[in-house]
């Protein structure tokens, strides 16, 4: 490979980490919840193209196509069900908030120093070759058993979900008091069931 | 020259300090949905070092099947996250963190 073909990974990977820095700050540092989910799409939508520069095409097409077109989607459905997006007390209060701060410091420090200490092997540099095919092989070979108990994990994900989502309505119908919140149109569908 | 050879170390210090803004975020924050937003920066700093140790260390494909993994299982968790956040919110209709003290005894 020539050099320069060196120099344009170095810029995108700087256009990327500067992507990924500034949207993750956001994420963590806006007020209202609802800017903080469209920053965490540009943070993942970063960490998907720092993937495909590292030349794992078949993980960074599985980031954009779970993170962004799931966890995302759920978390912005999170925030419009139980939302709270104007409050403008989002953050704890002032101790927390540095606490806070010297923690993630002194995690970034001990991190830095570890990384920096390590003599890393270097093997080489490694072409980039399509990645689907040989993933696919090992998830059903060498990885077989992981990859069944992955797909259970998340068969029980899910029921979980809907059973926490459910149980609740139940519990406070046998419960009887109504709690604070009587009001759900639902309630005499799903009597019925 | 500024901009040498991106090497492992390069990503590995990238990942460290997404995940040091992801523990800034879950300590901080009093929105419990915001504090789910955190862990998902840390799950990605995580997925970032073990693709970049697969390009970097491992000559096998095992660091990128490993990430897959992980980002299984951080579906699978946000999913039953939520859920508890939803379900949190219809019994107190409030998902502050702190005021979450219904366990305290």
């Amino acid at each position: 490979m020539s050099v320069n073909s060196y120099t344009v990974q170095a810029v995108f990977f700087y256009i990327f980490a500067a992507l990924i820095v500034g949207s993750a700050l956001l994420v963590v540092l806006l007020r209202n919840i609802v800017r903080s989910a469209f920053a965490l799409f540009f943070t993942l939508f970063g960490v998907a193209g720092i993937y495909i520069l590292l030349g794992a095409d078949f993980v960074g097409v599985t980031q954009v196509l779970i993170y962004i077109g799931g966890v995302l989607i759920l978390i912005v459905f999170g925030v419009m069900l139980t939302h709270n997006v104007y409050s403008v007390d989002i953050f704890n209060k002032l101790g927390t908030l540095v606490m806070g701060t010297v923690s993630a410091i002194v995690t970034f420090t001990m991190i830095y120093y570890a990384i920096k200490q390590v003599p890393w092997l270097y093997i080489g540099y490694k072409a980039n070759a399509p990645t689907t095919g040989p993933i696919g092989r090992e998830l059903m070979t060498s990885y077989l058993l992981p990859f069944e108990l992955a797909s259970v994990l998340l068969v029980l994900a899910m029921i979980g979900a809907a059973y926490l989502i459910r149980s609740e309505v139940k519990v406070k119908k046998a419960a009887g008091n109504g709690g604070p919140s009587g009001e759900r149109p639902a309630d005499g569908i799903r009597k019925e069931d | 020259m500024l901009l040498s050879t991106i090497t492992l170390s390069d990503y590995l210090v990238l990942s460290g300090l997404l995940f040091s803004i992801g523990v800034f975020g879950v300590l901080t924050r009093k929105n419990a949905i915001a504090v789910l937003m955190g862990i998902e920066l840390m799950l990605n700093a995580a997925n970032i070092n073990l693709v970049a140790f697969s390009k970097f260390i491992d000559t096998g494909l095992n660091g990128q099947i490993f990430a897959l993994f992980s980002i299984v299982i951080a579906a699978a968790e946000v999913a039953v996250a939520l859920a508890i956040v939803i379900s949190i919110y219809k019994t107190t209709r409030t998902i502050d963190l702190d005021k979450e003290d219904t366990l305290k005894g």
